[in-house]
């Protein structure tokens, strides 16, 4: 190299250092915040502000990143109704480790994915598969575990989600301000709240549209065979949904697609089914919303299930 | 190791940083080391490919220097031999199989010779064609022989243009590479600019569209005209800026490193003929087509006996673009995408004269502004209906949308108003915010070209203080980085050639 081209070397290195500052200043402050835990080495924001400010922004990211540092061989899958089950209290009633990775508005096709990532991690031994005839849809193309599985594979695409970003904005926020940033919750009462969820435009899309998941099914059937030459042990729960629900979904003729949903499940493993007119159905106040338990209702549920004694449940 | 993974980022400033600081004699061995684990990174075992071609050719090249008459020939058929026969095994071998089952699969012959488990090795149509260019200009005496056997590898294999070309000819790379480079502070400058352009390209635009095409293109049968003409429009900006895209780093990386490498780009959609914009689109295979195919083969002496020189050069545009369309890919829907738009040509040379004859030039000057938007309108729409043939998995899916591209406007009017209609037809069940973002950075693309027409975006940047040069490169950092598609295949659709 000669003198004048050390020089222009020089100028070039010494303004993309200066260039890069931005860059490296923004890398640092994702991995210190790291507000989806996915690096596991930062204790600047503590897990309860994480747990609020990023998990509602991606909830297979945050669920993901965290069941990979800490595994467990029985999982749950499923969206918001299996979210409310807690681990702890399953570990209580059956003495093992579970790990609960359903997410709030799951579609099937995050539930196939997560329980293939998870059986990828580790030797599964239980598998409860919450499903509800909601998310039972082929219409339903939403997939946000992508995220998780292209950082896995690539962790520099941890700092360049826009995801990310936003929880740690979000994150910071609420730990300086120590205020809770309301995401996902509806600015609504419950009659209202409740109101909207069984005859709102976006039910009503979802009856419109829905596509019975013959696809899905595949997968799902898929998942059994790999259940029953592995040894696990595979359970599908379907969720009581309250009584006038279950009137808009009859009102717009599912009822006979909810039937085949039942006899395809019974088909690739044990299916406890709540959905359906009964006392636990048809009393409102066991009810957050018409599609959402209680707690107490939900440890109804988790004694028919996990602890065996049946009431409502049909046991397909 | 594609220009878009994390593999390249360590490796290239690696590759610069050791070409710059050591002495100019010896840069080219840098640059070769650095092609081989380029190639090898990919699948080390191919390697042995080009570098028997490399052997063959070099060897060949001389051999045609020093012989005359039939014995020049002859080496130049071994160099064509050696070439073709690998890209044909390799690439048409299972292809030429499976047409052959096909003929003889109503004689209960079916499967005669065994179909081979065979990955096509990275960028060898590029590598190949670089090669015989190489032969061919020594055959017709307008390039010397290469004596170098290290440059002449590094010509074959030069990594910013292994895998997806642009397809040097020996006058425009070898002379070049005979030179040291310096390091030149405004080159390197442009060169990143070129990259983080075409980085916008593929991973903004190309990959975000992507899965629009794929949704439909994937099962035709489920839609009707509306989304398969947005599919199709979708398709052909992922076409173009994905290989763009491509060529644009490549571009990028070798200004960097002090070359001059071949345009391969120029605003194709804004060409107002089928003719300009074969001018404008993969520019150094469009033109190694004409010198090496459509010359040749006008100058024949059958071609020369017929009178009407429209009819020759419609006859040899439709061999030619034929041949074009099995080089981009071994099945017959190719093929039939390459007769199409030699058909597209052929009938343009056909019409010329009783067209220039209906449109006096006062109209078309009056017209002037109406007359081009036509005109590139419609030539759009012609290369789309093309790109149809080259997107398809197949001629059933291929003759489902052609036939299809017309019905169910009326109905699809009625249900503009249906979210769910939106979604699954117009959306093509994408995100709301995907269908967005794709549709402004296409409109940031064609503005961006629209600018081009008249100026140079890099002397454009260059005017400006570096507050707005450095404004302009974070936004477009995050813009590739924060709105790039990231999380979806990052396969260059060219690669595959």
């Amino acid at each position: 190299m000669s003198n004048s081209e050390l020089i222009e070397a020089r100028r070039f290195l010494k303004r993309l250092v200066f260039f890069c500052i931005p860059i490296l200043l923004y890398m640092g402050f994702i991995a210190v915040c790291d507000p989806f835990d996915f690096l596991g080495r930062s204790s600047a924001i503590s897990d309860a502000v994480k747990l609020r400010s990023a998990s509602p922004l991606n909830p297979c990211l945050w669920k993901m990143a965290r069941y990979q540092h800490d595994l467990a061989p029985n999982i749950l899958l499923g969206d918001s109704r299996m979210l409310g089950v807690s681990p702890e209290e399953l570990t209580t009633i059956t003495g093992e480790r579970y790990a609960n990775l359903a997410y709030g508005g799951a579609s099937m096709r995050e539930c196939i994915q997560t329980f293939w990532f998870a059986a990828h991690q580790v030797r599964l031994r239980k598998v409860y598969f919450g499903v509800s005839f909601d998310m039972y849809n082929d219409y339903n193309l939403v997939d946000r575990t992508d995220a998780y599985l292209n950082i896995a594979a690539n962790p520099t695409l941890y700092f360049i989600n826009r995801t990310v970003l936003q929880a740690a904005a979000y994150s910071v926020y609420s730990a300086a301000l120590n205020k809770d940033l309301k995401i996902g919750v509806p600015d609504m009462d419950r009659q209202a709240f409740w109101d909207y969820e069984v005859r709102g435009p976006q039910t009503t899309r979802m009856f419109r549209t829905y596509l019975y998941p013959t696809r899905y099914y595949q997968q799902l059937v898929e998942i059994g065979k790999y259940a029953r030459q592995n040894g696990i042990e595979l359970a599908f729960v379907v969720f009581p949904t309250h009584t006038d629900f279950q009137e808009r979904f009859q009102a717009f003729g599912m009822e006979p697609l909810k039937e085949r949903m039942d006899r395809d499940l019974a088909a690739i493993s044990r299916v406890y089914d709540f959905d359906y007119p009964n006392d636990l159905t048809r009393d409102a106040a066991k009810f957050r919303d018409p599609i959402h338990l209680t707690e107490p209702a939900v440890r109804q549920v988790i004694n028919e299930v996990w602890g065996s004694h049946v009431k409502y449940a049909h046991v397909l | 190791m594609l220009f878009t993974s994390l593999h390249f980022l360590l490796f290239f400033p690696i590759v610069a940083a050791l070409y710059f600081s050591l002495p100019r004699r010896m840069q080219w061995g840098v640059l070769l080391a650095a092609s081989v684990y380029f190639y090898v990174s990919f699948r080390p075992i191919y390697i042995l490919i080009p570098a028997s071609t490399i052997l063959i050719d070099y060897f060949a090249a001389q051999a045609i220097e020093r012989s005359e008459g039939r014995r020049r020939s002859f080496f130049l058929c071994v160099s064509l031999a050696a070439n073709l026969g690998a890209l044909c095994f390799f690439k048409y071998f299972n292809f030429l199989n499976h047409t052959l089952s096909a003929i003889l699969a109503p004689l209960n012959l079916a499967d005669p010779v065994p179909f081979l488990k065979l990955v096509a090795p990275i960028g060898l149509s590029f590598h190949v064609f670089r090669s015989l260019s190489y032969t061919i200009e020594v055959y017709l005496g307008r390039y010397k022989s290469e004596r170098h056997l290290g440059l002449f590898a590094l010509y074959v294999l030069f990594f910013p243009e292994l895998v997806a070309g642009p397809i040097e000819r020996p006058y425009t790379l070898l002379p070049q590479l005979h030179k040291g480079h310096a390091f030149v502070y405004s080159e390197v400058v442009a060169g990143l600019q070129l990259i983080l352009f075409g980085l916008f390209k593929k991973v903004v635009i190309a990959d975000r569209l992507s899965p629009f095409v794929a949704q439909v293109y994937d099962h035709p049968a489920g839609y009707q005209g509306i989304s398969l003409v947005i599919a199709t429009v979708c398709f052909a900006f992922q076409l173009y800026c994905d290989f763009s895209g491509y060529t644009d780093m490549a571009l990028g990386i070798g200004q960097i490193l002090g070359f001059k490498l071949t345009k391969n780009f120029d605003r194709p959609y804004f060409s107002k003929s089928i003719s300009e914009f074969w001018r404008r689109w993969h520019i150094s295979l469009s033109t190694w087509f004409r010198d090496y195919v459509f010359i040749p083969l006008a100058l024949t002496e059958p071609a020369r006996r017929i009178e009407s020189i429209a009819v020759v050069e419609a006859a040899i545009l439709l061999i030619t673009f034929i041949t074009s369309g099995l080089w981009h890919g071994a099945a017959w829907t190719y093929a039939l995408w390459g007769a199409l738009n030699g058909a597209y040509l052929a009938i343009e040379v056909l019409l010329e004269r009783p067209v220039s004859r209906a449109f006096s030039r006062e109209f078309v000057q009056r017209w002037n502004w109406p007359v081009r938007i036509v005109r590139v309108g419609f030539t759009f729409t012609l290369i789309c209906f093309a790109a149809i043939l080259f997107r398809a998995p197949g001629f059933r899916e291929a003759g489902y949308i052609f036939t299809h591209l017309a019905t169910g406007w009326g109905a699809a009017l009625r249900q503009l108003h249906s979210p769910a209609f939106v979604k699954m037809n117009i959306l093509l069940s994408q995100d709301k915010v995907e269908a967005i973002l794709a549709f402004l950075s296409v409109a940031v693309l064609l503005s961006i070209h629209w600018v081009q027409r008249t100026h140079s975006i890099g002397d454009i940047l260059r005017r400006q203080n570096a507050w707005v040069r450095w404004g302009v490169y974070y936004a477009a950092i995050i813009a590739v980085l924060f709105y790039g598609a990231f999380n979806r295949s990052q396969q260059f659709i060219y690669v595959q050639f």
